[in-house]
């Protein structure tokens, strides 16, 4: 009993400490996906407002050079716009309008750059085609030129430093969106890193999103890195620690409660051993007295009938005690699972005799019937104390609980080619439907009892154990009318 | 080379003969600036085509009121990247402690730092709480990359927030390493100082060490106007950022635009230490600013047509507009010059202007000394040694012929290049000859030989 309970609360234990961490996991996996989702989605929503007002930005500046068709425009701008560092204006048939120069080169600059603007752009209806950016080597400097047909043809070569210092200035004043975890970067045509934010030394990224940028940043690239899994594991970390709480908690309660239970156990036991001890201290002298009184009974002839009914009182008496010590010691002796059954060849009915007579007396005086129907009378293979023990028990109910009855009935059958069945019904109170599946637990009796002076408690929980190591059981049969009690029994060789 | 070319057209003599005061400011004593402009010989060979100089002086004149100097709208632009840590960067703390000091109220102070990219870490403001700013100065930590381009950037829009032209607009950067986040290569430097210079804003630039680039310091410095420092030790930062600042206090003129309109089919071929071809009759250059006591020339080198001896030719019209940072007004000047002719070489010789022709000297030694460095950095140590052997002797030969003390100023330069060709501490020498070569073409008026 004690070990089976142990293994069963280090079972529930595991068990539980098992589904709480597997839970734990679990949903710590989830958030670390949910973590890097949302990070993802968080990312390429904020590069892709970061492109829309780069686009914004880069149209500005459309706005401000398409000005420059206007030739007084020009030389105003010329002048003041550290951007803008040349100009060439042509006429629809490709003249030089602006400058007025004679000057070879500045005439073969622009047939140069004519040969930069989309072929069939000159069809007003494609809008979109009338103006755009081209990236122009000159030695090894990069020239952005600025192109826009409308009437005339305009060509505007910007001071590419100027241009990425704008570029810059403009990006300094934009949010920035990067932690200690994350880098985001603009990378120009060459691969150089332009601009960055956040942390330059990331070492590991699981989230790497790349962007190209729009002319005149054609070739470029905005990248952004970050680590999610630093910030979903710091968070699996606080979840995993607070699951680690939670299982912390479990072990201690179910420690607690097993030291609790090991203590009562503990207690339990030496409270056995006293009454176990105490029992057979006891055994000896009852068994005197009642040899002697049963003696005295059968060879005294005693006309006195008080002095007789006293005689059987005492008699009677220590036959109780007796039994009480019995199951006792029967008790301890289950419990430690050391009784062994000591069977012997008998036949039923003068079993039957030996197991009522004690209670003939005592049942006469209640004015209990008992009506017995025996339909096994070959002889039966079986552990006379035992099966003395379980009956009297029985019956020993039915003077202390169902002493109201009129009758008992006893059915005796053949329930198998092995075993046999006793079913022994009182009119008594009965058991309550609620409480049939505790009147076997050991020391347990019914509210209603309390009222009864006597009693263990232990009568058919013993009985029960008895029955089962007698090959059978002892079960409560639902019975409308008191309690019905069916006791089988193996007693027959197979 | 070109040297043979201009000693050729320096042989011959010419008369010179001094352009007319304009009659509005330049004659005014209080004005700013002293102009004299001229051929570098007032006579010229009749009778055939020639190269010849034109040549413009413009002298700052001594500030006469010292209390009274022009406001300044500065940007200290400070490296903080990671080879900036310990002694450097208490050294550039300390010197911009000294700077702040030196700077009041009615300054507009911005400071700009960066590493892996550029921080604003004091807007452009006056200088009211100069405590205020050294504290903010102390938080400084040196980390990171270098990104030049973006601290440069952000210092250069700082100072345009204030910008003015009573001002002196002026970005100081200090750096010590090389550009390694953003643009990084000299020419696109030089194009960035290019377009800040265009808005009147100088990029002083200041090398800390021998680990940054001196090719794109200077060129940044050079394409913008502002002055250029090597510093090898970071004791000397202080000294550096007060001489910046005695510079930027010392400003008389600033925003100098010079305007030289040739005639008569004179051909105007290139502007002296500059490398751009011109074209047409029109040439227009400019200087951010001149200092107090500074004297900067432009020298251009012109194609003269043949024409008749005793004809007097009218070669350009000069018109200079500036801003009189002493007096606080908008001035100009204006000027014509003309050359005579004459078929006696004599007379070329007696009228040539021996200070116009130290200019030619100088620029032309200068020019053949970055091509010394050019060859070295090649690798060709022979061809160096040769060339710079070459233009030392030329320089020594034409200073002691001249008695022009600018040239005998320069021989000291130029030794210490051709004495460093073959050094097993090029890159030092390198910085040197360039802060030297830097201050020559610039006519920087500091050469503190810190050698």
């Amino acid at each position: 009993m004690h070990v089976k309970s142990e293994w069963l609360l280090l079972i529930l234990f595991t068990f539980t400490l098992f589904i709480v961490g597997w839970l734990g996991y679990k949903l710590a996996d989830q958030q670390e996906q949910q973590v890097k989702m949302e990070q993802i989605h968080g990312s390429e929503q904020t590069l892709a407002l970061l492109q829309q007002n780069l686009q914004a930005y880069i149209n500005s500046y459309h706005q401000q050079l398409n000005k420059l068709i206007v030739i007084d425009e020009v030389k105003m701008m010329m002048d003041s716009n550290p951007l803008i560092d040349q100009v060439l204006v042509m006429d629809s048939d490709q003249n030089l309008v602006f400058p007025e120069t004679s000057f070879a080169r500045t005439h073969a600059l622009g047939a140069q750059w004519l040969k930069y603007l989309p072929v069939g752009s000159s069809d007003q209806k494609s809008g979109r085609l009338n103006s755009g950016w081209f990236t122009w080597h000159n030695n090894q400097n990069s020239k952005y030129i600025y192109w826009m047909r409308a009437d005339r043809i305009l060509f505007v070569e910007l001071n590419t430093s100027m241009l990425l210092a704008e570029f810059i200035r403009w990006l300094s004043v934009q949010p920035d969106i990067t932690t200690e975890r994350s880098y985001l970067a603009i990378k120009d045509n060459v691969g150089r890193t332009f601009y960055q934010w956040g942390n330059s030394e990331l070492t590991r990224a699981n989230i790497d999103i790349q962007k190209n940028l729009e002319p005149p940043f054609a070739g470029w690239s905005l990248r952004y890195q970050s680590d999610a899994t630093i910030l979903a594991a710091s968070s699996k970390n606080l979840f995993i620690l607070s699951w680690l709480g939670i299982l912390l908690l479990i072990s201690v309660i179910t420690w607690l409660l097993y030291k609790a239970r090991k203590k009562e156990q503990q207690e339990t036991k030496h409270k056995l051993s006293f009454i176990n001890k105490v029992s057979h201290e006891l055994k000896t002298p009852l068994t005197n007295i009642r040899l002697y009184g049963e003696l005295l009974e059968r060879t005294l002839d005693i006309q006195d009938d008080s002095s007789m009914k006293s005689l059987q009182v005492i008699n009677q008496e220590s036959q109780r005690l007796s039994r009480l010590i019995n199951n006792v010691l029967n008790f301890n002796q289950l419990e430690k699972n050391n009784l062994a059954l000591n069977r012997v060849e008998k036949k039923f009915g003068s079993l039957w005799r030996e197991a009522i007579e004690p209670f003939l007396l005592t049942f006469e005086k209640l004015g209990i019937v008992i009506d017995i129907q025996n339909e096994v009378d070959h002889k039966v293979s079986i552990d006379v104390d035992v099966f003395k023990q379980i009956m009297a028990n029985l019956l020993s109910n039915i003077e202390k609980y169902a002493n109201s009855s009129q009758q008992v009935q006893v059915l005796v059958k053949q329930k198998s080619e092995q075993q046999m069945s006793i079913i022994v019904q009182d009119q008594g109170p009965g058991i309550p439907e609620k409480q049939a599946d505790k009147i076997f637990d050991p020391f347990y009796r019914l509210v209603d009892s309390l009222i009864q002076s006597s009693g263990t408690g232990m009568g058919l929980g013993i009985a029960r154990d008895l029955a089962r190591l007698h090959g059978g059981d002892l079960v409560l049969i639902d019975s409308t009318d008191g309690a019905c009690f069916e006791l089988t029994l193996e007693v027959f060789d197979g | 080379m070109k040297i043979k070319q201009i000693l050729s057209v320096l042989a011959i003599h010419l008369t010179f003969t001094s352009g007319a005061c304009d009659i509005n400011d330049s004659c005014n004593q209080a004005s700013a600036l002293d102009f004299n402009v001229g051929m570098s010989s007032g006579q010229l060979l009749a009778g055939q085509s020639q190269k010849a100089y034109l040549n413009i002086d413009i002298t700052g004149r001594p500030s006469l009121i010292k209390a009274k100097r022009p406001q300044a709208n500065i940007a200290f632009v400070l490296d903080k990247s990671g080879s900036m840590s310990g002694h450097k960067m208490i050294q550039a703390k300390q010197a911009l402690e000294m700077a702040v000091s030196r700077l009041n109220s009615q300054d507009i102070v911005s400071l700009v730092v960066y590493d892996d990219t550029a921080k604003v870490l004091w807007p452009a403001a006056t200088l009211q709480s100069p405590s205020q700013f050294l504290k903010t100065v102390n938080t400084i930590y040196a980390d990171g990359s270098t990104a030049l381009f973006a601290g440069v950037t952000q210092g250069g829009y700082e100072v345009r927030k204030y910008l003015a032209d009573n001002k002196v607009n002026r970005v100081v950067l200090l750096s010590d390493g090389i550009a390694n986040v953003g643009p990084s290569e000299p020419h696109e430097l030089a194009e960035l100082g290019r377009a800040f210079g265009k808005q009147h804003i100088s990029i002083s630039t200041i090398g800390l060490g021998l680990g940054y680039n001196e090719d794109l310091m200077t060129q940044l410095a050079g394409y913008s106007d502002g002055n250029h420092y090597f510093v090898e030790n970071a004791d000397k930062l202080a000294k550096v950022f007060d001489s910046e600042l005695g510079d930027v206090f010392s400003v008389v003129a600033q925003d100098i635009e010079i305007n030289i309109n040739f005639k008569n089919g004179v051909k105007p071929i290139r502007i002296l230490g500059k490398d751009d071809t011109l074209s047409g009759q029109q040439v227009v250059s400019k200087f951010n600013q001149i200092y107090g006591e500074q004297k900067r020339h432009l020298t251009l080198e012109i194609m003269v047509p043949p024409n008749a001896k005793d004809f007097q030719l009218a070669v350009a019209d000069v018109a200079v507009k500036y801003h009189d940072v002493v007096n606080g007004i908008q001035s100009s000047h204006r000027d014509s010059v003309t050359v005579a002719f004459t078929d006696e070489a004599e007379k070329v010789e007696e009228s040539q202007d021996s200070e116009v022709f130290a200019n030619v000297i100088s620029t032309q030694v200068n020019e053949v000394s970055k091509e010394v460095v050019r060859l070295r950095d090649q690798g060709d140590l022979e061809g160096a040694t040769t060339l710079g052997r070459r233009n030392l002797e030329l320089l020594e030969q034409e200073a002691e012929r001249t008695d022009s003390p600018k040239l005998k100023a320069q021989i000291k330069k130029e030794q210490y290049l051709f004495d460093n060709i073959g050094s097993s501490n090029w890159n030092k020498a390198r910085k040197q000859v360039r802060e030297d070569q830097y201050a020559t073409e610039n006519q920087q008026t500091d050469s503190d030989g810190d050698q």
